[in-house]
């Protein structure tokens, strides 16, 4: 029992308040206390889409488009599976990715981590529009989202 | 559920362009046999670099379910191409 159900009950004991009062105040401190996420209900997101396109002026072929529709599943079971890389191979990958200039961690991905992206991309479009890409008049827009 | 077909569409997306169907089905059930073999020798790699052999099987199961649903389009001035897993 929290401390402020406590100080309700006994207010209400020592009959400094009514019984009707006591409730409203329970309830207004339970609504407080409940947590944004679990009053809020679970949006069930089943794929990650991610939309590429890019208009090169150089290339013959004209603006290309890349649609990608990936399993959140696919993307829960990656960490899973990646999870399992043993620590001399990660300590490797992260070598070899710091060598590219990538500072990743691979440590630093689990399903917790892995939950929280996927909770916030359910609510959140991310576009990305490159101007200019390499001095070359290319163009790229790229959207990510959950649908 | 493992992916039980795919479908690779090829051509101009404005015209049809030929569709080929993939029975991933009959893909599984050709490689069973070579799954039993091959599972021993994952089974001893496992081992060896220190790791629960059910739960390699296990996330490699996983990924391998987890890919029904997937999508794969390319479209340009000329072509398209379009790859999904059933």
């Amino acid at each position: 029992m929290s401390e402020t159900r406590r100080q309700v009950l006994e207010m209400l004991a020592a009959g400094k308040i009514t019984a009707e009062e006591a409730e409203r105040l329970i309830t207004a401190l339970e609504r407080d206390t409940t947590p944004i996420a679990e009053s809020r209900p679970a949006l069930k997101s089943k794929y990650l889409r991610v939309i590429v396109e890019s208009d090169d002026p150089a290339d013959s072929h004209g603006p290309v488009r890349v649609n990608t529709r990936v399993p959140m599943q696919l993307l829960r079971a990656g960490v899973k599976l990646a999870n399992l890389i043993p620590p001399q191979a990660r300590y490797h990958v992260d070598k070899a990715l710091h060598d590219q200039g990538i500072p990743f961690d691979m440590s630093g991905i689990n399903a917790g981590n892995l939950e929280e992206i996927v909770n916030h991309l359910e609510d959140l479009t991310v576009d990305v529009d490159l101007d200019d890409l390499d001095h070359r008049k290319q163009k790229v827009k790229v959207r990510v989202f959950c649908e | 559920m493992i992916p039980v077909a795919g479908a690779v569409r090829v051509g101009d997306y404005r015209v049809h362009g030929f569709r080929l169907s993939i029975p991933f089905l009959l893909l599984w059930v050709l490689m069973l046999p070579l799954l039993v073999l091959v599972i021993p020798v994952l089974f001893i790699a496992a081992f060896c670099v220190g790791l629960n052999p059910f739960t390699a099987v296990g996330a490699v199961l996983r990924v391998l379910a987890a890919l029904r649903g997937t999508q794969v389009e390319v479209i340009n001035d000329n072509i398209s191409m379009l790859v999904n897993l059933f």
